[in-house]
């Protein structure tokens, strides 16, 4: 099968066979970025999965600043070059289990990191930390406009600059999958900066 | 001194040159920046740390900073990563700071959260500059160790 880099769009041949079931993530050989690589499903089982979850075998976007989105041009790695390098290395993370069934059901408030590989359950942490760490330094660097905000009901439009810069950050700094299949930063924008109100929706 | 952010942002820090003396007959020059500790400015952290010498990693003792600490740590490595370099050779001194507030954590439960590595600390209260002077001597005295012995003789 041929998995493609996010980041660089190298191109690599994987033999199936060398892939666990419950898949495995390779590091680019070009440019280092994390591969995440599953065996391809004949035939989906679980048609309703959410619109926000990579179709497998997609690559997640490594956890590093986003650059510029690269225009799409040709391929231009030959994969026969490249053949079943990435498999070749040792992983650098412990396989990922399958991802679980969609539900309809609004997200738990308290994460629950059941089901996950060791390595996606210290993604997922540290997304936590960064959303609860952006979230404190607003309350830290901008006292006065909280108080404030909070009294008038004023937060979201007097920390919007530095609301959407916290943002930014944590969408640079956590994996694509994450930001868009948790409420990390939210949940802990409304905890620490509203003081447990929901203002930010 | 004051650089463009990825955000289009002035920020400034604080740069500060130190003489002290010479060794091997070359002058000796301390260069001290200071880095913004909010998140987001990473872009002025990372610069900073092009071809650091040595670190001092300042950390809030409060108890309810322990994972901003941790993350701040975490990026500290990040950003080194990115120059190919590594905390395993760079000088770094810890200094736990904040110590006169009431809600600290005990300095043992520091060390095994944080200092996992084992480096050199010092307890401060930096706005009352208490602390501050050890941990300067002290990455000075490393990182100078560090270089001595590469420097041929000025």
């Amino acid at each position: 099968m041929i998995v493609e880099c996010s980041n660089c769009h190298t191109k690599y041949n994987v033999n199936e066979e060398k892939i666990p079931a419950s898949g495995v993530k390779v590091k680019c050989h070009k440019c280092q970025a994390i591969i995440a690589i599953h065996k391809p499903i004949p035939e989906r089982t679980d048609p309703e999965r959410p619109a926000y979850e990579p179709a497998r075998p997609q690559p997640i976007r490594p956890p590093v600043p986003e650059r510029p989105v690269a225009p799409s041009y040709p391929h231009e790695t030959p994969v026969s070059d490249e053949r079943e390098t990435p498999v070749q290395e040792p992983p650098v993370t412990k396989p990922t289990p399958p991802p679980v069934a969609p539900s309809e059901a609004p997200r738990p408030a308290e994460p629950s990191f059941e089901g996950m590989g060791e390595e996606e359950k210290k993604l997922h942490q540290r997304a936590r930390r960064l959303a609860k760490a952006l979230a404190s330094d607003l309350v830290l660097y901008n006292q006065d406009k909280v108080e404030k905000g909070l009294r008038d009901g004023t937060l979201a439009q007097l920390l919007g600059p530095e609301i959407r810069r916290s943002w930014e950050y944590y969408c640079q700094q956590v994996p694509e999958h994450i930001v868009k299949s948790t409420d990390y930063f939210k949940e802990l924008l409304n905890k620490i900066v509203g003081k447990g109100k929901q203002i930010f929706k | 001194m004051s650089l463009a952010t990825e955000l289009d942002q002035t920020l400034f820090f604080d740069f500060l040159p130190v003489d002290l003396g010479s060794i091997k007959g070359w002058k000796l020059r301390h260069h001290l920046y200071t880095v913004p500790g909010q998140i987001y400015y990473n872009v002025s952290r990372k610069l900073v740390l092009k071809n650091v010498d040595g670190i001092v990693f300042v950390v809030d003792s409060q108890e309810e900073r322990l994972e901003e600490n941790l993350e701040s740590y975490n990026n500290l490595q990040d950003n080194l990563q990115s120059y190919g370099l590594s905390l395993k050779s760079i000088p770094l001194v810890m200094q736990y700071n904040k110590r006169d507030l009431p809600n600290i954590m005990p300095i043992s439960d520091l060390q095994s959260h944080i200092n996992k590595a084992g480096y050199e600390y010092f307890e401060s209260v930096a706005i009352r500059g208490i602390g501050v002077f050890d941990t300067l001597k002290t990455i000075c005295r490393l990182t100078v160790h560090k270089h001595a012995d590469e420097l041929p003789q000025g």
